[in-house]
């Protein structure tokens, strides 16, 4: 695998929450609001970068009889990192996904790269491998966001005073796109669609 | 030792030097954003109690302070004036409403009388719930060693309040003696 497939398969080959359907409980938790879903995305790919980093560089003295443990210790580390970090400098943003950030450290994406991949390559590889993973995440994350805040409230905000309203709350504007039912309809519908052009792909590869 | 035996021990030690290094790391960043996690709560609490309580300096939550406290309780507050003496003592409480739990804020000065007290949080029944916000309960300058709260048109919620205006005072007699000595240093 060339470098630069490396870092692609996340984003969508191997995406995730599209293919992978991997992490779906916070995607599905924190995505009624663009500002959840990009809070979310910094502290995932902080942890799963550097855990990818630091997994890969002990690699080698890590006994395999005793990996998991280890892994569980590092990522539990880097996410009481952040979890402090954003409770200091965040603390809106804490207010509304801090559950979701502790619950990082059981993320299946995060332990599935540490022991499919980290364990197994080289620390450039895994910091490449997390970059595209965490790019393929978040952007699933923030486009499913956008849509469910755009439908539910006609515009979206996407930081503290940086918003975009669309639709001027007068098409949609229903608060159905924000409750959990449309989070697992839209989400449903966005696998649907990653599924139907990779059986076209392969299709045509055919 | 066999093999099986100095396996165990160098994995433990793996573990423990791991778990080491985490430990550290993490007390060092604790160390940074711990004193920036308690500025910013007291801020919070001193923002609250200011929209019903206008004294120019509070302390943080004060709850520590108490072990064994009474559940109707949920918080504890000392005001000060300007010169950093303690004005008042301020109580969130929880009590019982119609459905919901209702808390408030009950003030009680140094000297032992009443400040006053307030709803702020309840799940009842809007209608009724709404009569006793803002409502007086009577209480102003009341001794806590005798006073009679007056009910507000919807009498389970203002049970919720009262009950909490009765631990409050409760609690208050236990420590009357020492609030005199309180200073904000």
């Amino acid at each position: 695998m060339t470098r630069r497939e490396n870092i692609l398969k996340g984003m969508w080959k191997e995406n995730p929450i599209l293919v992978s359907l991997l992490g779906l409980c916070s995607t599905l938790a924190v995505t009624y609001t663009v500002q959840n879903a990009i809070g979310l995305t910094l502290g995932f790919a902080f942890v799963l970068i550097l855990s990818n980093v630091i997994i890969a560089a002990i690699r080698k003295i890590v006994p395999n009889e005793i990996r998991i443990p280890i892994y569980i210790v590092v990522v539990a580390t880097l996410v009481a990192l952040v979890e402090m970090l954003m409770r200091a400098y965040l603390p809106g943003l804490y207010d509304s996904i801090g559950f979701w950030i502790s619950l990082i450290v059981v993320n299946c994406i995060i332990l599935g790269r540490a022991e499919a991949f980290a364990s197994q390559n080289t620390v450039y590889d895994s910091f490449l491998d997390a970059i595209g993973m965490s790019v393929g995440y978040g952007g699933v994350l923030i486009l499913l966001a956008a849509t469910r805040e755009l439908l539910g409230t006609g515009g979206f905000i996407i930081w503290d005073g940086v918003s975009v309203n669309l639709l001027d709350g007068a098409l949609f504007n229903s608060e159905f796109f924000l409750s959990p039912p449309a989070a697992f309809i839209l989400l449903g519908i966005f696998i649907g669609i990653a599924n139907i052009i990779n059986n076209g792909r392969k299709e045509v590869k055919k | 030792m066999n093999s099986n035996n100095t396996k165990i021990l160098k994995y433990s030690l793996f573990l423990i030097v791991l778990g080491l290094i985490a430990g550290f790391l993490l007390g060092f960043v604790n160390s940074i954003t711990e004193p920036i996690i308690e500025n910013r709560k007291k801020e919070a609490v001193a923002a609250a109690l200011k929209e019903h309580f206008d004294y120019p300096d509070y302390s943080p939550s004060m709850m520590n302070e108490y072990p064994n406290i009474n559940s109707a309780i949920e918080d504890i507050f000392y005001t000060f004036d300007a010169n950093g003496k303690l004005v008042s003592v301020i109580y969130k409480t929880v009590g019982q409403g119609y459905k919901s739990e209702v808390r408030s804020y009950v003030e009680i000065k140094a000297n032992g009388t009443f400040g006053k007290a307030v709803m702020i949080s309840n799940d009842d029944t809007k209608s009724f719930a709404d009569l006793v916000v803002g409502h007086d309960f009577g209480i102003t300058d009341e001794s806590v060693e005798d006073y009679s709260p007056i009910k507000a048109g919807a009498s389970f919620t203002s049970q919720g309040v009262i009950s909490g205006i009765d631990a409050a005072a409760a609690h208050f007699k236990t420590i009357k003696d020492k609030v005199g000595g309180i200073t904000n240093d």
